[in-house]
């Protein structure tokens, strides 16, 4: 379970260029939920997800992780990293071994597991990502960009993690990898337990995969629920820089002009179900 | 963490020192550095001291950015201080044990210390008032003539620009890499010097890699904006030798002439 | 002549360092750009999309076939920089197309290459500068700058050529949807208010819907072309190849197919909530 009590966080504190990126954020997140967090750029949301496995220490406020504050000196970090598996933004940069295998193998190995561990679970990571096993012998520099994101991934996976942060896992990939990942990272949220965070710019990635979302906004939580409570204040979203989803638009229109439909639609699935009956009595 | 460093920080501004070529700058700098080891007497360094004063007010920069610029090395300062205190042969005045310190000990102690902080402030100043790409321009020019012996002067100041322009990049870059592999458990800041060498592989492999990704992208980048050396090319910033540069030329061979007479008339003591 | 470029049966190849083999990426590629026209060409990752790209300012030279940028041959050496500085290029990552420290020393480098006199370059990267908004940011360091405003320092480096075409590859794939935003909208004012002819390398639909005319590129061929309504609306055919279409677009298709008459070619949220209120018998204002 993760907890966040009050949690305050400051860039170059006492400074002139001093900048508060998170305000007094209080929340929490059960096990095995699967949660989104949208924010434009500057809203914390980066900020957040390096407090959650220690990588920053908030000035104010407790970050918990399953009843350990991080900020208790008798926490041991990599252990809450372990635990916390956080994968950054264009995470392949971190790729360095002679083989995937080896790259992958690097988290586990620093947990103190054998090789022998470290490779099996390296392998049934590199399965959960969808990286077909005849690569892992090959240079991770000889891969594509989707397979490297893949691996990069993997290597986060493999530790084990009760938690996965993925920060924009989809940056940069065309339409079919992207798919790909996130269809993936649904695979493993289901079949591992496990509990995932994803950090996203966009709202259909979002939408289509988390159970519930967090908005932040210039270092606070600005509004969260399921996606189609977030999405119904399609007006309030916009008005702090943030988009929704087309077919959430094109309800509002719809809402706007007098049809009957519900707020809060946000897939093209919902929408058409919808309004086909709507359409229908129409054509009668 | 990283982010701290600040190389080459430059400070925006219009004073005389600001406005001056930096082909004059540079050269009244090597003047300087001339001058702080051809002192020979404390009267020197006062004099030393306040054409440097003068010079700080007229630039209008904060005097605190250019003690700023001695911290880093204040441990070194330091160190040579007490390093030629006590290692000086000559006339002893106070011993404690093996220790001694003679008199000329503390005569040259405090020369060793006052050429090290002249320095610094020094090229503090030159590099505060001076943007770096106005520091490579001049660098460029200067060295410009020495192209009949073959010396690339354009080709190192555009390497020193985009050194310049790269740095920042790659600091954030490196930040980022040492996140990324702390995420998977790196211990990057314990164990012993070997262990602590061994742990640098997981981030400088990412960061060359990623360095020379980069270097690829640039060169095609400049490719596509018509670059071909420093073959007929034009500058938006010409340097052009003013006013201001005639009277900083006369203010520093006024020093020199200053501290030649100073040395003859005391001496050194 | 009104084409700018004029590309006929391009093919490219290049050799496999480690197996020795010849990989074709693009394998006769025919297409020309009409001066003032907004072009985008979609295409998954290593379609042949950025390879095309990089042929339309003689950064690479066909296999066989040709390109003509402005008449003159790419292929053509002795002319290679009448070429560059008739085509201005813009790439994905905002950092490694930046030379100089300060933004406006930047924007002048491509003129300084050019050994164009001191006044006329103060006078193009202020004019440039302007254009994209960026003028404010004149003196700053360019790492102190956000992703969407450096790829507009990026797009006034390249005005300040003067060029004919600008080649924009996946300009906006770094960036956040803020950054993102800023970026289209000056590349449409720039082929809105000054004319100038663009051609979009993208993946995202919502860009290219944007453009007069689309072209997608798949497996190094042309597999579509033609305006975004009628490339959009053959929605089953950009799905196989690895493509998104906008989520209007992609609802219409399917209600379309229990309900007739439905028109297919919307292509954002606006004209998708017009057409089923038509649909639906209720009155508001019609589709332009």
């Amino acid at each position: 379970m993760i907890k966040l009590k009050n949690v305050s966080y400051t860039y170059m504190s006492g400074g002139p260029f001093e900048k508060k990126a998170l305000d007094g954020v209080s929340l929490q997140i059960d096990p095995g939920e699967f949660v989104g967090i949208i924010g434009h750029t500057g809203s914390g949301k980066s900020t957040m997800i390096q407090l959650l496995n220690g990588l920053l220490k908030p000035d104010g406020g407790r970050v918990i992780i399953d009843s350990e504050d991080l900020s208790d000196k008798k926490t041991n970090l990599r252990d809450i990293r372990f635990k916390v598996g956080l994968c950054m933004q264009y995470p392949e940069y971190q790729l360095f071994e002679e083989t995937v295998l080896k790259d992958i193998c690097f988290g586990p190995l620093n947990m103190g597991l054998s090789k022998s561990e470290a490779e099996e679970r390296a392998r049934f990571a590199a399965n959960m990502t969808g990286l077909p096993e005849n690569l892992l012998d090959k240079s991770p520099f000889d891969l594509s960009g989707g397979q490297k994101r893949r691996a990069a991934i993997a290597g986060i996976l493999a530790m084990e993690p009760k938690v996965l942060i993925l920060d924009e896992p989809t940056a940069g990939l065309d339409p079919a990898g992207r798919d790909e990942i996130l269809f993936k990272i649904r695979d493993m949220h289901k079949r591992m337990d496990l509990t995932v965070l994803l950090v996203s710019h966009s709202m259909e990635d979002v939408a289509k995969l988390a159970d519930r979302i967090f908005v932040l906004n210039s270092g606070k939580v600005e509004m969260s629920g399921s996606p189609s409570e977030v999405f119904a204040k399609s007006a309030r979203l916009r008005e702090i820089g943030l988009n929704v989803p087309q077919i959430t638009r094109v309800a509002d229109r719809l809402r706007e002009a007098g049809v009957d439909i519900p707020p809060g639609i946000y897939t093209t699935g919902d929408a058409y179900r919808i309004l086909l009956p709507l359409l229908n009595k129409q054509n009668k | 963490m990283l982010k701290d460093i600040t190389l080459g920080q430059y400070f925006p501004g219009n004073s005389f020192i600001h406005r001056l070529d930096p082909r004059t700058k540079i050269l009244i700098i090597i003047a300087y550095v001339v001058m702080v080891f051809l002192v020979q007497n404390f009267i020197g360094y006062a004099a030393l001291a306040l054409f440097f004063a003068v010079c700080t007010a007229i630039s209008k920069l904060s005097p605190k950015y250019l003690i700023r610029g001695l911290k880093p090395i204040l441990v070194f300062i330091v160190f040579t201080g007490i390093f030629n205190l006590f290692l000086t042969s000559g006339e002893v005045i106070w011993s404690m044990g093996f220790l001694k310190i003679t008199r000329e000990g503390v005569r040259f102690a405090a020369f060793m210390v006052l050429r090290l902080i002249f320095l610094i402030l020094g090229t503090s100043l030159l590099t505060l008032t001076t943007s770096p790409i106005a520091l490579t321009d001049g660098m460029e020019r200067l060295l410009s003539p020495f192209k009949k012996i073959h010396l690339p002067a354009h080709e190192i100041a555009m390497m020193m620009t985009i050194a310049l322009r790269f740095i920042p990049t790659l600091l954030d870059e490196t930040d980022k890499i040492m996140k990324a592999q702390s995420a998977r458990g790196a211990s990057i800041d314990s164990g012993n010097i070997f262990a602590r060498a061994k742990a640098m592989v997981p981030i400088l492999i990412p960061l060359f890699i990623s360095a020379f990704r980069r270097a690829d992208e640039l060169a095609t980048a400049m490719e596509c904006r018509c670059y071909r050396g420093g073959e007929g090319r034009t500058r938006l910033y010409e340097l052009r030798f003013g006013r201001v540069d005639l009277l900083g030329w006369v203010y520093t061979a006024a020093l020199l002439a200053v501290i030649i007479i100073l040395n003859i008339t005391f001496g050194s003591f | 002549m009104d084409n700018i470029v004029e590309i006929k049966d391009l093919v490219f190849e290049y050799k496999d360092e480690d197996t020795g083999e010849s990989l074709r990426v693009l394998d006769g590629v025919s297409l020309h750009i009409e001066r003032g026209e907004f072009l985008a060409v979609l295409g998954r990752n290593g379609s042949g999309k950025s390879t095309l790209a990089k042929h339309m300012n003689a950064i690479l030279t066909p296999t066989s076939g040709t390109v003509l940028v402005d008449g003159i041959d790419t292929s053509d050496e002795s002319r290679l920089f009448d070429v560059r500085r008739r085509v201005g290029m813009v790439f994905q990552n905002p950092d490694n197309q930046m030379v100089a420290t300060i933004v406006e020393e930047d924007v002048a480098f491509a003129p300084e290459n050019l050994g164009v006199p001191r006044d006329e370059i103060r006078k193009r990267v202020d004019e440039a500068l302007n254009v994209v908004g960026m003028s404010a940011f004149k003196q700053h360091a360019p790492h102190m700058l956000s992703g969407g405003q450096k790829q507009r320092v990026a797009i006034a480096g390249a005005l300040a050529m003067r060029p004919e075409l600008l080649v924009m590859d996946e300009p906006t794939a770094m960036l956040d949807p803020g950054g993102r935003a800023e970026v289209i909208e000056t590349v449409k004012k720039l082929n809105r208010e000054g004319g100038m002819t663009v051609a979009l390398i993208t993946h995202y639909m919502d860009e290219a819907v944007r453009a007069d005319r689309v072209i997608v590129i798949d497996n190094g061929r042309i597999a579509l072309e033609g305006r975004p309504r009628e490339v959009f609306s053959q929605v089953e055919k950009l799905i196989s190849l690895g493509l998104d279409v906008p989520q209007s677009t992609y609802l219409i298709h399917m209600l379309s197919k229990k309900i007739p008459g439905l028109d297919k070619t919307v292509l954002n949220d606006e004209e998708c909530a017009a057409e089923l209120l038509r649909a639906m018998g209720i009155k508001k204002e019609a589709r332009p």
